[in-house]
């Protein structure tokens, strides 16, 4: 893990509330996994403002990127950051994706903003030459993020949409037992909110897929220090429970791991 | 050896008086990654209890005005484990280590001071009567004075390494507390601890930490904390560590100023993880600046 002060590169509105953002930094972007995140100070440097955790979405050579959602003053800030912009970053951080050596095919399971890491591992699983198939769910048609590439690179792909404007109507959990009746992927890996994470969690362990989940937690230190990211975990014996830190203990967790209720 | 910048609390040499506020800094290795933990004047560390405690459910954090919420309930894997798997590593940093003692019964504070009596790499006991997250002990020992006064002195009467009790803002009289903790035998006062507090979410009209209740810290009691310090500071006559909101060099003068003898940045570290060290250096320099020889003429130096 770095600090860094690093600069924005180019950065780039989506579609609606939804922007890219390209950042130079040799020491994040080489050193980074799929899954793992940097934890990045928003706002002017006298303004007491939490660092906010995000995905890293892509890797290119010495630069990475980042694909958020504004929803609040933080996001708001980092969706205005011009090209030349000079940001003060920890990273990366965390556990990330584990890519078993022989893999062969996997399933993406995809909710909302939750494609922002599975892009950077799909650019590795390709390069790997693993088959991917892709189940994908969005509010609404406009939100399918990278729903084309996805498309394009994958060897079959499921789509929903809440409000049935593309694919089929309801959450993406409901179309994965169809799709895990057509096609067998060896590993699935998911990320979205915590429902459809906890319902893949749930069909991936009646199919007996290995499955891993990116996990959410409000986040203060970010380095694993202050306890706040706690995600609930089984513990040693039965019927016991752990309180694990997402930033260094995950964000990703085997789906198994996770105390879901 | 900055010796401008040395200060002593109740016999705990520290080369400066920077050190970090418990709860926010683990024991130390999460930040060696980021900073030259070696050149702190102390590092305090999380609360640690007699037998391993799980902490509160999630959301335990929650960002607010200038400050932040938190409810982490003294997560630790108990003394045992600190002692076995955590001290090794601060014994190498070569500088002074404070275990924050907490336990939800006197038998259970007194326990832990037992367990690291005698240990090696130890140089004080910070008494935490003051956490605001847990059910039972924490905060209910240290609003009462009686309640505070009978605590400290049973562990005064144990503890091997020189005793700091740590006092929670959250009573009428902070004085009152100070005065009884420091009649008991307490060598030295650290304040403040988190400021009671709650959020609440307006679109599911739910409290935004699970436990509801949380303590809230950072800039946003800055004014209060340095008010309780100045106020302590005139009433006992003991060394006394400021901190509850510390984020620049200029937070930290003040708190000296109002007459602590030493400060611990918390909640800064997670927004600037080298803010310590840059306090150190920015105080040396300042001292240089107005050709001041020691901390003697910063440390209660207010002028009114
Ligand atoms: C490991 C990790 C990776 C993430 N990756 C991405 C990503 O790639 N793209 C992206 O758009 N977002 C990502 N998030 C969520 C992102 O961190 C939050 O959206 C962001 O912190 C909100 O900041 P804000 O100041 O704009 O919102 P705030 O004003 O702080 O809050 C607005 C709303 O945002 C949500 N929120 C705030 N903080 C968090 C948080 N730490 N985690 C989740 N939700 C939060 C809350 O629901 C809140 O109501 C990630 C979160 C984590 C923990
Ligand atoms: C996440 C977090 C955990 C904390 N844990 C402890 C603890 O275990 N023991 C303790 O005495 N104080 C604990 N505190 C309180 C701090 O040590 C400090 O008194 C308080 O946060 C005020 O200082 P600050 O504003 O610089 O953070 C904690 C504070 C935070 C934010
Ligand atoms: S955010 Fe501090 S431990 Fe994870």
């Amino acid at each position: 893990m770095f600090e860094v002060k690093a600069e924005v590169i180019a950065s780039k509105k989506i579609t609606k509330d939804i922007y890219s953002i390209k950042i130079l930094s040799p020491e994040i972007s080489e050193n980074a996994v799929p899954g793992q995140f940097v934890h990045l100070k928003c706002g002017e440097d006298k303004s007491f403002i939490l660092r906010r955790p995000f995905s890293i979405h892509r890797v290119d050579g010495k630069t990475f990127e980042l694909l958020f959602e504004v929803v609040g003053k933080g996001t708001r800030w980092l969706s205005e950051a011009k090209s030349h912009l000079t940001l003060d970053i920890l990273g990366p951080i965390g556990r990330g994706f584990s890519i078993g050596d022989n893999l062969k095919s996997v399933m993406f399971v995809v909710g909302g903003m939750g494609v922002a890491p599975l892009v950077f591992l799909s650019d590795q699983l390709i390069k790997r030459k693993v088959k991917l198939y892709v189940a994908i769910g969005a509010t609404t048609k406009d939100r399918l993020l990278y729903f084309m590439d996805l498309k394009r690179i994958s060897y079959k792909i499921f789509v929903s949409t809440d409000d049935g404007t593309c694919g089929q109507k309801g959450f993406v959990t409901d179309l994965l037992n169809n799709a895990l009746n057509t096609v067998k992927p060896e590993q699935i890996y998911a990320c979205g909110p915590r429902a459809v994470l906890r319902k893949t969690a749930e069909i991936s362990k009646e199919l007996k897929i290995p499955c891993e989940v990116s996990m959410v937690e409000r986040m203060a230190c970010g380095i694993g220090a202050c306890l706040g990211c706690a995600c609930k975990t089984k513990g040693k014996t039965n019927g016991d429970f752990e309180y694990k830190r997402v930033c260094v203990d995950g964000p990703v967790f085997d789906a198994e791991e996770v105390v879901w209720s | 050896m900055r010796s401008g910048l040395a200060v002593d609390i109740a016999g705990i040499k520290m080369k400066n008086p920077l050190m970090t506020a418990s709860g926010t800094f683990a024991s130390g290795r999460e930040y060696s990654k980021l900073i030259d933990i070696s050149r702190l004047g102390a590092i305090v560390v999380k609360g640690v209890t007699l037998k391993e405690k799980k902490g509160n459910p999630p959301p335990r954090i929650c960002e607010t005005p200038s400050g932040i919420l938190n409810s982490i309930g003294l997560q630790n894997k108990g003394v045992n484990y600190f002692v076995e798997e955590d001290l090794p590593f601060l014994r190498k940093q070569k500088i002074p280590v404070i275990v924050n003692v907490a336990g939800s019964t006197i038998e259970e504070y007194l326990g832990v001071i037992e367990r690291i009596n005698g240990v090696h790499g130890i140089s004080g006991i910070e008494l935490n009567i003051s956490c605001p997250n847990v059910k039972e002990g924490g905060m209910i020992f240290g609003s009462d004075p009686k309640m505070a006064a009978k605590i400290v002195k049973k562990a005064k009467s144990v503890a091997e390494a020189p005793l700091i009790v740590k006092l929670t803002p959250n009573v009428m009289d902070i004085c009152e507390v100070a005065s009884a903790v420091v009649e008991a035998g307490a060598d030295a006062l650290s304040l403040i601890n988190s400021v009671l507090g709650m959020a609440i979410d307006v679109k599911t009209f739910r409290p935004r930490l699970a436990t509801t209740l949380g303590g809230l810290s950072g800039p946003a009691i800055k004014p209060i904390a340095l008010r309780m310090v100045w106020d302590v500071a005139r009433t006992v006559d003991v060394p006394i560590i400021g901190m509850g909101g510390i984020s620049c060099l200029e937070d930290a003068i003040e708190f000296f100023l109002a007459g602590a003898t030493a400060v611990a940045v918390g909640t800064a570290n997670f927004i600037n993880p080298k803010i310590t060290v840059e306090i150190i250096d920015g105080l040396e320099t300042f001292l240089e600046e107005r050709g001041m020889k020691s901390m003697d003429e910063l440390i209660g130096k207010l002028k009114v």
